[in-house]
């Protein structure tokens, strides 16, 4: 009897010890900073010249991969669009568009990325004005 | 009793180009040792280099630079030669959202190297042998200007070049020698005013000859230093950015001769370098060659 109430003991230790282990990785949020570099919010790009957008995401745990695009929000067509699946806990990011626009636009520059597979992402935007020849 | 004379003749065959971190900017050349042959010499040669690359401390792509060359180096006279090289560059990088490819025929070099002493035994071989070389890399090569963010992949630079070789080779027993070789590379200006800095490489080798029947192996072991000054724009120097730094590294080579013809593979390890302000690490470097040596005197 004294055997079964010890093996009982070590069970519920043991179950405890599962149950608060996965509630905890249940209720870790990951989180991610992202920072730009270049440009910076409002910045003007000349014609023919190329908009540099350069930075970093930095999470708190592992990443679950990332995306980047710049959308000519004037008439609404994306100029550049690209997503990685990499896995990582920090990335490094570091692309050129070449401004072709006819008309003064603003060019959306906006980095998500996904902190895991339930769908919690995070994303942030910045906004330059594209000038005409 | 030919391979016998090849092979002293020869004494070793290895390459590493010297100051060749970042592709197309490589522009020096290296007779390893091959310098105090006295044959004509066609080599086929490949090198695979690797880099890691980091932008504000992560880890942002990775290079992969593949040079093959076609070369040949002609005996005009027992002490001078001409030594001739056309590469081909297939340059790899991948980062986060795939991998771009760049590729194509690289700068024609064009040495001219004379033999300021040349002491041999009735075998021919080598005692003490020391030559300096100088030449021209052209800009034959695919290139872009300065500041596109791929220029180093390249395979060419877009700019003349003066090439510097010397050559000491010094026999300290029958199997044993060493080889100290230094070149140095002045770049000229590309058509955007960007001049890549001079660079400079250092080597020294110890070489072990061994003889396996008909066959001649070459043991070559040692390490190298190589060297790069700031680019500059305009003459206004860009530090920290295209390929200046400096790197130690350690090589080794295998070389197999039977009847004329030598077959070579080698390694370089970096063992301390500082590249890009420490964003450009480079990994290890294999290499092969084959070359056929023709002698000069048909008789």
């Amino acid at each position: 009897m004294k055997k079964n109430n010890s093996f009982m003991l070590v069970l519920a230790t043991f179950l405890l010890f599962i149950s608060v282990s996965c509630n905890k990785d249940a209720h870790e949020q990951v989180t991610a900073t992202i920072s730009f570099i270049e440009p910076t919010q409002g910045d003007t790009v000349a014609f023919n010249q190329e908009l540099h957008a350069e930075g970093t995401i930095t999470g708190s745990s592992e990443l679950h991969g990332y995306s980047m695009s710049m959308t000519n929000l004037t008439s609404n067509e994306e100029v550049l669009s690209l997503s990685s699946y990499n896995h990582a806990t920090a990335y490094a990011f570091h692309e050129h568009w070449v401004n072709n626009v006819v008309d003064t636009a603003v060019i959306r520059i906006k980095v998500h990325v996904v902190l895991d597979h339930e769908g919690n992402t995070t994303t942030k935007t910045i906004d330059v004005v594209a000038l005409p020849n | 009793m030919k391979n016998s004379f090849l092979l002293y003749a020869v004494l070793l065959a290895t390459y590493g180009n010297a100051c060749d971190v970042c592709g197309g900017m490589s522009s020096t050349a290296s007779f390893g040792i091959l310098a105090p042959s006295r044959f004509h010499i066609f080599t086929l040669k490949s090198e695979l280099r690797t880099f890691t690359s980091f932008l504000h401390g992560i880890q942002h792509s990775k290079e992969f630079i593949l040079r093959s060359e076609i070369s040949g180096r002609f005996q005009l006279h027992d002490r001078l030669n001409v030594f001739v090289s056309l590469p081909f560059q297939s340059a790899w990088q991948r980062d986060d959202f795939g991998t771009r490819k760049l590729q194509g025929l690289g700068d024609v070099q064009t040495v001219i190297n004379g033999v300021i002493l040349d002491r041999r035994d009735s075998l021919g071989q080598v005692f003490r042998f020391f030559s300096v070389g100088g030449g021209l890399k052209n800009p034959t090569g695919k290139s872009v200007n300065y500041p596109d963010p791929q220029k180093n992949m390249y395979p060419g630079t877009g700019s003349f070049d003066l090439l510097l070789l010397t050559n000491y080779i010094h026999r300290w027993s029958t199997k044993w020698s060493s080889q100290l070789e230094y070149s140095h590379s002045v770049k000229g200006k590309d058509k955007e005013g960007f001049r890549y800095g001079q660079s400079g490489s250092l080597a020294l080798h110890a070489i072990r000859s061994e003889r396996y029947r008909n066959a001649g192996l070459l043991v070559l072991a040692g390490t190298q230093f190589d060297w790069n000054l700031p680019g500059t724009y305009h003459g206004n120097p860009l530090y920290s950015t295209y390929s200046e730094g400096w790197q130690l590294a350690i090589q080794s080579s295998l070389n197999v001769l039977y009847n004329n013809w030598m077959v070579s593979i080698g390694a370089r390890i970096p063992i301390v370098q500082y590249w890009f302000a420490g964003n450009v690490r480079q990994q290890p470097t294999a290499n092969a060659s084959i070359h056929y040596l023709l002698s000069k005197k048909k008789k």
